[in-house]
């Protein structure tokens, strides 16, 4: 989350003046954005950066509280930030890349009132609605007759973002509010391992409505997703029989109305709901996380720990509807998802022949979870149900690794969660 | 068994549904919540590591494997030799409500999908002996808390939890095959009391465990193999248990099955079946009521060979199967503060009337219906 601040960050183009305390903004948002960068040599590339970003209603304030914001995109946005690379040697003459990253970033509705290593400032009310929205992040790295060390693709969509200290008001509305309807999220990358390739790292990520109030949440909050996909793939394939495959890390992410609250929550006083509500309403292919490798004889070797010692999963794939951390739960909670279908996948597919086609500290994990709610407190309320959750729908988490030869410390992980209550 | 069973559900409350699961959390001595779920959760492992299936599309597990030689297969298999290793681990769960060393005023869990687990292996490499280990597990509706006033936990009508455990090796060696399956359906466990309520595990619902080791090409090392699997189902554990109502009318099944040719035989095989339905451990009952009428079956088998065969055959051998069905268990009171507890009367009603089959005529076999076991 840090980097994709900095993205953020880094796409506030103006300096917003100074202004007085609770100020109003309201924003609104309805165009085509396109980000697309695009090489396409015949030989060799060093340390080579594409980035493609995106940016549409973005608050980003250090120096002051504000009153009531609203950002609203209600009528066929589309971003696009699409990275090309291509690239392509002879027999003779292979291409090699090193050092080269892509990065494609789309950002719809985003106030940012965190600083860091400080107390943040806070908000009064935050409206945050997208309707018929659609975002697609890309990256794609072509090679032919060529091998690369040090790949990082990074795809991220975000729509709805919010951070603050406190949300200080609590009135018969929802005050944090952030609502998506027949949205669409795409991030992908693609990368062809061709003769081999040594450090690639693959990180796809959408995410739909995510508020973090490091303080308290006076009043109520509700989060909603309705009828909208999110799609997170990577690819790295077209793999020449014997190219081996060093230190491969694909991760792919979807999460769906996720809020932490790091002190306290408090009866809002809603008329229409729970103090705390999050609603996931979906779609056919609403959620998918899959990550693909292709290899060949020369065979995967996975890092075998990172430098905390952490196994690393070479494949992870995750799917989150509805998660809430709260410090201190003072009021109600509900957390309802229907109609979900969540896929994660992992798949490692072989080709040629050869004994040396062997996987090695290799790992897969895909997850999926629904309706996650981790408390440090809940309230006392008497007669009154205080957490509330429902679920229905499919969960599929599925692993596949087919044609290798040895396998040497290989695991495969496959976990569904719904409905659970923990403390922190 | 009780302690089996606690030492079960503490590796439960321990499996990780969340990372900080075992933390204290301050949840409010009326907290009322209500957990639903319908739908499927399906995992699936799979892993074939037949090399050059995709190219040619013929496997090539026979090729005369000239590295170690064909003739080297027939040995014991030396020390030196790497092993491959293949975990494969699936988790399943829905409605979870922990709050270890808190109070729950009422919850209200109901499961009404399927949980299915699937970890399947086929193992086709000839140049190292498989080490793997495969573990199924699904969890439906557990509450975990210091003190529970009121429980009601459905698991169904219609709801089912599924684990396969399959491995299928053909030409290639094995080493050390560990399959493990547990299902666990309806548990409430509080450190003091557990008040009212009702676990419900109607006649359309079932638990199933299938762990099979298949081999199919006579040619291989020697191999070891545990299975086990463990359904669990209506399980209540505190210091006093009062007016709960209890039915367990599914079925419950543990498959263990080896399949191999002649010449190959494992050098040691473990295979255990346990199924639990309507369970309580307590020191104080009052007022518990329980009803079985499921079915309950476990199933040891290798195939082709009778077990006296496999008995003759293999080295060293392990069956064993157990049904429980009403087992009630009160336990002494821990200190002598509690003599006044000795005299309390405990008061359940136990009904049983279900079929429990094992399929072996061998190994350790155990058949328990309305037992009460009262220690004072």
């Amino acid at each position: 989350m840090t980097k994709f601040l900095t993205s953020t960050a880094l796409a506030t183009i103006l300096a917003l003046p100074a202004m007085a305390e609770q100020t109003d903004i309201s924003q609104t948002v309805d165009a085509l954005q396109e980000a697309l960068n695009t090489i396409d040599i015949s030989d060799d590339a060093t340390n080579v950066s594409q980035a493609g970003i995106n940016a549409a209603n973005i608050i980003s304030i250090d120096f002051g509280s504000l009153d009531d914001v609203d950002q609203f995109s209600e009528n066929g946005m589309i971003q696009d930030a699409i990275n090309d690379f291509e690239t392509q040697g002879t027999v003779g003459n292979n291409a090699i890349l090193t050092d080269v990253s892509q990065s494609g970033t789309n950002v719809l509705n985003s106030i940012d009132l965190t600083v860091d290593g400080a107390q943040g400032f806070d908000l009064n009310r935050l409206v945050q609605e997208i309707d018929n929205a659609d975002q697609t992040a890309t990256n794609d790295i072509d090679i032919l007759n060529g091998s690369s060390i040090g790949i990082d693709q990074g795809a991220t969509n975000v729509m709805n973002m919010a951070a603050m200290d406190d949300m200080l008001e609590d009135s018969a509305l929802n005050d944090l509010q952030q609502q998506i309807d027949d949205s669409s999220q795409v991030a992908g990358n693609e990368f062809d391992i061709d003769l081999g390739v040594d450090d690639i790292s693959q990180n796809a990520v959408n995410v739909m409505n995510l508020a973090e109030v490091e303080d308290d949440l006076k009043g109520d909050s509700f989060q909603y997703v309705q009828d909208s996909t999110q799609t997170a793939t990577n690819e790295a394939s077209d793999t020449t029989v014997g190219a081996s495959i060093n230190s491969l890390v694909q991760s792919a992410v979807n999460i769906a109305n996720s809020l932490d609250v790091g002190g306290a929550t408090t009866d809002g006083g809603s008329l229409e709901f729970a103090s705390i509500g999050q609603v996931y309403e979906g779609v056919s292919g609403g959620q998918l996380a899959d990550n693909y490798v292709q290899f060949s004889t020369g065979g995967v070797t996975g890092p075998a720990v990172d430098g905390d010692g952490e196994i690393i999963i070479d494949q992870s794939a995750l799917n989150a509807i509805n998660l809430a951390t709260v410090t201190n739960v003072g009021w109600t909670i509900s957390q309802s998802a229907v109609d979900v279908d969540q896929q994660s996948k992992n798949l490692a597919q072989g080709i040629g022949v050869g004994v040396n086609a062997d996987l090695t500290n290799f790992d897969q994990s895909a997850t999926n979870v629904g309706n996650i709610l981790s408390a440090g407190a809940l309230p006392d309320l008497v007669s009154m149900t205080e957490v509330t959750q429902t679920f229905a729908g499919d969960q599929l988490a599925q692993n596949g690794m087919f044609g290798a030869d040895d396998l040497t410390s290989v695991t495969q992980a496959a976990t569904n969660v719904i409905n659970s209550v923990s403390g922190l | 068994m009780v302690r089996f069973t606690r030492k079960y559900l503490s590796v439960l409350a321990f499996f990780s549904i969340s990372p900080a699961a075992h933390a204290q959390s301050e949840l409010d001595p009326n907290l009322i919540a209500s957990q639903s779920m319908t739908g499927n959760q399906t995992s699936l492992n799979y892993l074939n590591n037949r090399r050059s299936s995709i190219l040619n599309g013929s496997p090539t597990g026979t090729t005369t494997n000239h590295a170690l030689g064909i003739d080297a297969i027939f040995q014991p298999v030396p020390a030196t030799v790497t092993l491959q290793e293949l975990n494969q681990s699936i988790l399943n769960a829905t409605n979870i409500l922990l709050a270890t060393g808190n109070d729950v005023n009422s919850i209200h869990q109901s499961m009404q999908g399927n949980q299915t687990a699937s970890n399947i292996a086929e193992n086709h490499s000839l140049d190292k002996p498989l080490v793997s280990a495969q573990t199924g597990e699904n969890l439906a509706n557990i509450v975990i808390a210091n003190r529970i006033d009121n429980v009601t936990q459905s698991f169904g009508p219609g709801a089912s939890q599924n684990i396969l455990n399959d491995l299928r090796s053909a030409g290639a060696s094995l080493d050390t095959v560990i399959q493990t399956g547990r299902n666990t359906a309806n548990v409430a466990t509080a450190e003091l009391s557990i008040g009212s309520g009702g676990q419900f595990f109607p006649r359309d619902t079932s638990q199933l465990i299938e762990n099979i080791v298949e081999l199919s090409n006579p040619i291989g090392g020697a191999f070891d193999v545990v299975q086990s699997g463990v359904n669990i189902g209506n399980v209540l554990v505190a210091e006093e248990v009062k007016d709960v109502t209890r039915v367990f009318s599914g079925s419950q099944t543990v498959r263990n099955i080896v399949t191999y040719p002649e010449g190959n035989i494992p050098l040691s095989l473990t295979q255990t079946g346990l199924n639990i339905a309507n369970f309580v451990s307590a020191t104080r009952v009052d007022g518990l009521s329980q009803v079985s009428d499921g079915t309950q079956v476990v199933e040891n088998s290798g195939d082709d060979h009778s077990l006296a065969g496999i008995a003759s055959r293999v080295t060293s051998h392990s069956y064993s199967s157990t049904n429980v069905v009403n087992l009630l268990e009160v336990n002494e009171p821990a200190s002598a503060d509690h003599v006044v507890i000795k005299n309390t009367t405990v008061s359940a009603t136990q009904t049983a009337n279900q079929p429990q089959r094992v399929q072996s005529s061998n190994g350790t076999h155990s058949q328990i219906g309305n037992s009460a076991t009262i220690s004072r």
